[in-house]
């Protein structure tokens, strides 16, 4: 009895761990993009606007999910290593210097995919459980 | 009024005026909200002169309100509401600015100068320390805006070389106080009555306007490294001055002041621990005399999750006055909404050391 309390215990504690590690979001870019693969921190820099260009040369248009998001949270700390707090402090800074904007934002993974749809250069993310129909799902190094 | 006017008028002149078509296909126009409000307490011990040592207040409630119509034009506003300034002087930014390339921008009406990095920690939630380094605050080197022009820009991708140069019309604000119990500002002017010094400058200069042109070089490696060099000249200005004829009598007399003030800026950012410097002085002549007029400062900080522990060291000579301010906080961030801010600062100066205590809670929006 007791060793299998223990094996159900180690068992919702694994489940817990793997749960809490598992990437919950997925990247996506319009289907004419060429790109195939994106390393975090290219990503990072991307939604804090320091990369700007895709590979070639075309404008690179990010968008969040709003600051309220669970799928933007588990972003922002897998990407930034910051949570979205620290992230909305970095626009705010921004703002007040005239450094830059903060990206644009969308409530749901619906509007995310179809802005990426929409727009050439577009790059965003979503759950790990949405339907990424008609957009192309990029693979983070 | 008339200065107030200048922003106004610029922006609308950009906005209807110009003829150039940008156009970037599915553009979407973006608006950014964002503010805050600033409460504040201070402690200073022994202040001759004042009614009270110790108080709170708002000391500062901002909105920035900026809208983007184009990729390459946008419109910013910041207004600032600050205890005892007038609502021109709470105006600090209103420009509009066309980016014809990262190389090539410009901007119209009024904006913080570039003289320094100050604007990126000019605004309470954004500064990391409770206070903003006398040299900033003083206004003796440079105004705090200016209404004009300004062509800028930066080449490079990761190592930049950044470049910005103004010119326009700015209303005084040399010594302006802030603060909960406005010793912020004051600080030259307290110093003199303890020393007794023969002349200081009479509260209606901050009355009067001028013109002035500057800019400033720099260099920068993404956000770890940033350098720069700084100039502003101003014209010539007679400048009212309270003279001390007699124990207890005073007149006010005007000489002509000619200043060209420089500087220099450094950043360097590893990690959470970041340090700032910056050093200020003045070619400053009061009828062909010289007048000695220097300030620098540098800031230590690192972030350790939500808490920034921070010191700073300042020096300061204004004319018959040289003092150090040093300062040591907390700041700390729980959330993008709050922050408080703890500090200790020590005046020392020939005449008496002065202690003080800084609080601030500071909601954001």
């Amino acid at each position: 009895m007791k060793n299998l309390i223990t094996t159900l215990l180690a068992t919702i504690l694994i489940a817990f761990a793997t749960d809490a590690t598992a990437q919950s979001f997925k990247v996506i870019v319009n289907e004419a993009n060429a790109t195939e693969t994106i390393s975090k921190e290219e990503l990072s820099e991307i939604f804090l606007k320091t990369k700007v260009k895709w590979d070639d040369g075309s404008s690179i248009q990010p968008v969040d999910l709003n600051a309220q998001s669970e799928t933007r949270e588990a972003f922002s700390q897998e990407i930034h290593g910051r949570g979205v707090g620290a992230i909305r402090n970095h626009w705010q800074q921004a703002a007040f210097s005239g450094a830059g904007t903060a990206p644009l934002e969308r409530s749901s993974d619906a509007e995310v995919i179809d802005f990426v749809k929409a727009n050439p250069g577009g790059v965003g993310y979503i759950s790990e459980g949405t339907e990424a129909s008609g957009v192309k799902v990029l693979t983070i190094n | 009024m008339t200065h107030f006017k200048i922003p106004i008028i610029t922006l609308l002149l950009l906005f209807i005026g110009t003829n150039i078509s940008f156009s970037q296909s599915n553009w979407e126009p973006q608006t950014n909200i964002t503010g805050y409000v600033s409460t504040e307490v201070n402690y200073f011990d022994d202040l001759e002169g004042y009614d009270i040592n110790y108080s709170a207040a708002v000391s500062e409630a901002g909105i920035l309100i900026s809208y983007q119509p184009k990729s390459n034009f946008r419109i910013k506003g910041v207004f600032v509401y600050r205890p005892g300034f007038q609502f021109d002087q709470m105006l600090n930014e209103a420009f509009g600015e066309l980016t014809f390339s990262e190389g090539a921008k410009f901007k119209a009406g009024r904006f913080l100068l570039p003289m320094s990095p100050s604007n990126t920690f000019y605004y309470a939630p954004v500064n990391t320390s409770a206070t903003l380094p006398i040299l900033v605050t003083n206004h003796e080197f440079y105004p705090v805006t200016i209404d004009g022009a300004s062509l800028n820009g930066s080449f490079g991708s990761g190592l930049k070389f950044n470049y910005n140069l103004f010119a326009g019309g700015y209303k005084n604000s040399t010594w302006l106080r802030t603060g909960a119990i406005r010793f912020f500002g004051d600080e030259v002017n307290y110093l003199k009555r303890q020393i007794g010094s023969p002349a200081t400058i009479h509260p209606s200069y901050n009355e009067t306007y001028n013109f002035g042109f500057g800019g400033r070089l720099g260099l920068s490696y993404k956000t770890n490294i940033d350098v720069g060099f700084s100039a502003f000249r101003q014209n010539d200005e007679q400048v009212p001055i309270l003279a001390t004829i007699a124990p207890g009598q005073t007149i006010k007399v005007e000489r002509l002041f000619e200043k060209f003030s420089y500087g220099v800026n450094v950043k360097l950012k590893y990690n959470n621990t970041k340090i700032i410097g910056e050093y200020w002085t003045a070619d400053l002549k009061s009828d062909g005399s010289n007048v000695d007029l220097e300030g620098s400062f540098v800031e230590l900080s690192h972030r350790i999750n939500k808490v920034t522990p921070y010191v700073r060291y300042e020096d300061q000579i204004t004319d018959d006055i040289d003092y150090q301010r040093y300062t040591a906080g907390l700041n700390y961030k729980p959330s993008f909404r709050k922050a408080f801010k703890v500090e200790y600062m020590r005046y020392e100066h020939s005449s008496g050391d002065i202690n003080g205590f800084v609080g601030t809670l500071i909601y954001s929006f």
